[in-house]
């Protein structure tokens, strides 16, 4: 394989790849190329055919148009969903497959050698025989790194490996992908993330519609214009303008706790959140903020009723008594929770959009427990075009659709059971740029009807953007609260790493 | 291809977010990935087998449909339960058992007590659903895996039903206290449950069946509680977060796979005119048969009765064309489980 103009060698180089299901054209003329010691940002909304275009470099689709030539360089994939087996070890994870052995005997010794060598290089510093299951995300991410290292694979594809790692897991992940790079690996990097995007990458390839739209180096294309070739019209803004206007006393919690179901010994701490205080009016945002282990999602939790009973602390909305003991019994006092993984704890993929939609409001379309179909298809089709839902029909299976897409079907469903609280934890992860800004104006429109909301979000410009007010969370107690005025992200991740504000 | 992809096709606002469909290998229409037109090609399969291979134009009369149909009943009521549990995600091992219980509780109570049907009815369906209850409480309540607590559930229900029997086939012959025999007559429930009607030709347990399927079929297509059975095996985590009551839901999912067991029960009872202790053994794998040939995954979430009745008839025209060809007993089961997997491989073979 040749060198680059910049002298660099090509590690892969594909040329006019086109791709179609059916009648469908998802991948069409697409050119690629991939240097030694690059990041190569492959960037496009949901459904542009990134996905597919990294199935057919890897190898995973076999039949499709043009050519791909990685010049016989192993490639590894490491997707948004790790596969790691959770039961397995470290080390059985890392060689699965193709265990180093003498005939049908498995030899531990050159595995325990090869695994520690990796493991080396990576700076990961583990112990080999635990479970992976026990181990936090960022480094699960590690191991499937050292995974595709031992492998020597020289082509790395990562699709968003940072979306559950938290700010400073981030930082560490980024040295790690410079560290690929001086060995003189080639990263091909698809994120959603544009500050991670210009930290990581030397050049930038932009699909949409499963067409190419072009390829710059990163530091030659400016955001705007790199947005405005994601989506073909420029966002004026990123964010909405959002005006605060605290009505009422809407939601009033007083020293919640929750409390934590491992029987507590002298390592595990007895309260998952201590303390936690709030008045929120009514049409407001309050953003919480916190990194991994700061007990914000377990205090959405618990506030819904997740955990069952066992809360103790007392919450009140509008004034009457609320009573955290089931998510059932939360529902019927008006509270809602869109949940931070949409596909384990939001939808029924099987389920139609409609099903999932009225899954939480099922009474007001069953009067004395018999299903009326017709009114429950009117009411999904109603909410589906208010949030200008993409699908074919409201009968479309839900896991045929985007993640934005999918993210509005939850909101809906939520919407349908008219909260008066409404829990959001991470609510556009995962979400392209497009359907982002129309969550946040969604946003806005609840808090104009008067829901009061609590949106927890790792993305601090998110945070900063649509909160009111900004509570910061670290190890289960609230360090710092903001209102939008004050905040600033170097004031959010001080307090979120433990500095209690004065 | 079919109308739904030139239509996504036409419109650009679709291509981009809807993943493209499997593609037919076959180049088939779409209807045919219904998982019902895939239950129906392997019950049309079967049935073609029975025209070729046809003695004396046996499975050209309609005393072998009837036949089928009446062989089907019992079990097809443990598929009717058992499809419940499945879409739940779960699975009942003690159908068989409880076939077995109920049998032998039904004769004692009818033939050695002299209860009414009235009475003997209501109570031995209520035992098996507090059966049923008693499993789903386990694996609601405690967590236990469907198919440990139903695996002791089914070895549990069959030492009750021993138990109760004292190891003896209940029949009409009653032991008395000086240890002679005296016969009492059969109760006319007994009959009424095994005749046939219109004319010899539809026999009572086949409408007992069919009365079971539109029960499961109003539950799961128009009731609300329906939607939530398919909810929580969908995702159980979604549902339960989405104020579906996963635990009462499972509760009564094995509840009624239990009371349907006993109406299988009651039936045996009747058609053998005693109650076994050891009746039923086995149904339990014929009934998960039927609800997988019909197409019902075993991974909860999908599926449906009317499939599930599909199934049923499968598995009974199997065993009819079988036995009208004198196929051995060997050979009858490789035969089935062949078939078995064949029909499963069908049902699949979209991916």
């Amino acid at each position: 394989m040749g060198l680059s103009p910049n002298g660099a060698p090509v590690l892969l180089t594909a040329s006019n790849v086109g791709k179609s299901f059916g009648s469908v054209r998802v991948l069409d003329g697409v050119p690629f190329e991939l240097r030694s010691g690059e990041v190569h940002v492959l960037a496009g909304e949901n459904g542009a055919g990134k996905s597919t275009l990294i199935k057919i470099l890897a190898g995973i689709y076999s039949d499709f148009d043009g050519t791909v030539d990685s010049g016989g360089n192993h490639v590894s994939v490491i997707h948004q969903e790790l596969s790691l087996i959770d039961s397995m070890s470290a080390e059985d994870n890392i060689f699965l497959g193709r265990e180093p052995s003498h005939g049908p005997w498995l030899d531990r010794r050159a595995q325990r050698v090869r695994a520690l060598e990796v493991c080396e290089t990576l700076d990961l510093d583990i112990d080999l025989t635990t479970p992976v299951e026990e181990f936090a995300m960022s480094v699960k991410n590690r191991i499937e790194i050292a995974k595709a290292l031992s492998l020597n694979a020289r082509i790395i594809i990562m699709d968003e490996p940072t979306s559950a790692l938290t700010k400073p897991e981030c930082e560490k992940f980024f040295d790690l992908i410079d560290m690929l790079k001086a060995s003189g690996c080639g990263i091909i990097y698809i994120s959603h993330k544009m500050d991670e995007i210009y930290r990581l990458a030397d050049r930038i390839t932009v699909l949409r519609d499963g067409k190419w739209i072009g390829t710059a180096n990163a530091s030659e294309l400016p955001r705007g214009e790199f947005v405005r070739w994601m989506i073909g019209r420029e966002l004026t803004d990123q964010y909405p303008a959002r005006t605060t206007q605290a009505g009422k006393l809407r939601l009033s919690i007083k020293d919640f706790q929750v409390p934590n179901p491992v029987a507590s010994t002298a390592a595990t701490r007895p309260w998952l959140v201590e303390n936690f205080t709030l008045n929120a009016g009514a049409g407001e945002i309050i953003g919480i903020a916190g990194l991994q282990g700061s007990g914000s999602t377990e205090l959405f939790n618990g506030l819904f009723g997740a955990y069952g009973n066992g809360m103790s602390g007392t919450i009140e909305i509008d004034g009457e008594s609320f009573v955290s003991k089931s998510p059932r019994a939360s529902i019927s006092q008006q509270m809602a929770y869109l949940t931070n993984d949409r596909k384990d704890t939001g939808l029924v993929l099987g389920m139609s959009i409609a099903e999932n939609i009225s899954l939480s409001s099922l009474a007001s379309i069953s009067p004395m427990g018999w299903m009326n179909s017709r009114a429950e298809i009117k009411k999904a089709t109603e909410l589906a075009t208010s949030l200008r839902l993409r699908s074919a029909s409201v009968q479309q299976s839900v896991g045929e659709l985007s993640g934005g897409n999918q993210q509005k079907v939850v909101l809906a469903k939520w919407l349908e059971t008219k909260p008066k609280v409404l829990l959001l934890d991470e609510p556009t992860r995962g979400v392209d740029v497009g359907a982002k800004h129309e969550i946040y104006e969604l946003l806005n429109r609840l808090t104009d009807a008067g829901i009061t909301i609590l949106m927890i979000s790792t993305e601090m410009p998110e945070l900063l953007a649509m909160s009111d007010r900004i509570m910061v969370m670290h190890r289960g107690h609230v360090t710092a609260e903001y209102t939008r005025a004050e905040a600033t992200q170097e004031k959010l991740l001080r307090a979120a790493m433990g500095e209690v504000a004065a | 291809m079919s109308n739904a992809n030139t239509a996504i096709a036409a419109n650009p606002a679709i291509t981009a977010d809807v993943r493209p469909p499997a593609k037919s290998p076959l180049g088939l229409p779409k209807f045919v990935h219904q998982p019902w037109v895939r239950a129906l090609l392997a019950l049309t399969l079967i049935m073609i087998l029975g025209v070729v291979f046809n003695p004396g134009g046996t499975f050209y009369h309609w005393t072998t449909h009837r036949d089928m149909l009446r062989q089907v009943s019992v079990a097809g009521m443990l598929a009717c339960g058992m499809t419940l549990v499945i879409i739940t995600g779960g699975i009942d091992l003690a159908v068989g058992s409880v076939v077995g219980f109920t049998a032998v509780l039904f004769s004692l109570l009818t033939l050695h007590l002299g209860w009414s049907a009235v009475l003997a009815l209501p109570v031995c369906i209520m035992a098996g659903a507090a059966c049923g209850m008693l499993s789903g409480g386990l694996i609601a309540g405690f967590n236990i895996q469907p198919f440990i607590a139903t695996l002791a559930m089914m070895v549990f229900a069959r030492g009750l039903a021993k138990s109760i029997s004292g190891g003896q086939k209940i029949s009409t012959a009653v032991v008395q206290a000086d240890g002679s025999y005296k016969n009492v007559d059969l109760p006319a429930i007994f009959a009424a449950i095994d005749r046939r009607i219109v004319g010899e030709n539809i026999s009572v347990v086949t409408l007992i069946l069919l009365g079971c399927v539109l029960v499961c079929w109003l539950l799961l297509t128009k009731l609300r509680w329906g939607r939530y059975f398919y909810a929580t095996g969908g995702n159980e985590n979604a549902a339960r977060l989405s104020g579906v009551p996963t635990k009462a839901i499972k509760l009564w999912a094995y509840g009624l796979s239990g009371a349907f067991s006993a109406i299988a029960g009651i039936c045996q009872a009747a058609q053998e005119q005693q109650g076994d202790p050891e009746a039923g053994a086995g149904y339990e794998l014929t009934a998960i048969a039927m609800v997988v040939i019909g197409g019902t995954s075993l991974a909860g979430g999908r599926g449906g009765i009317m499939l599930t009745l599909i199934g049923a008839f499968t598995i009974g025209y199997l065993e009819k064309i079988l036995s009208i060809n004198a196929v051995g007993e060997s050979s009858r089961l490789m035969l089935t489980g062949l078939i078995i997997v064949a029909a499963v491989l069908l049902q699949r073979s979209k991916k």
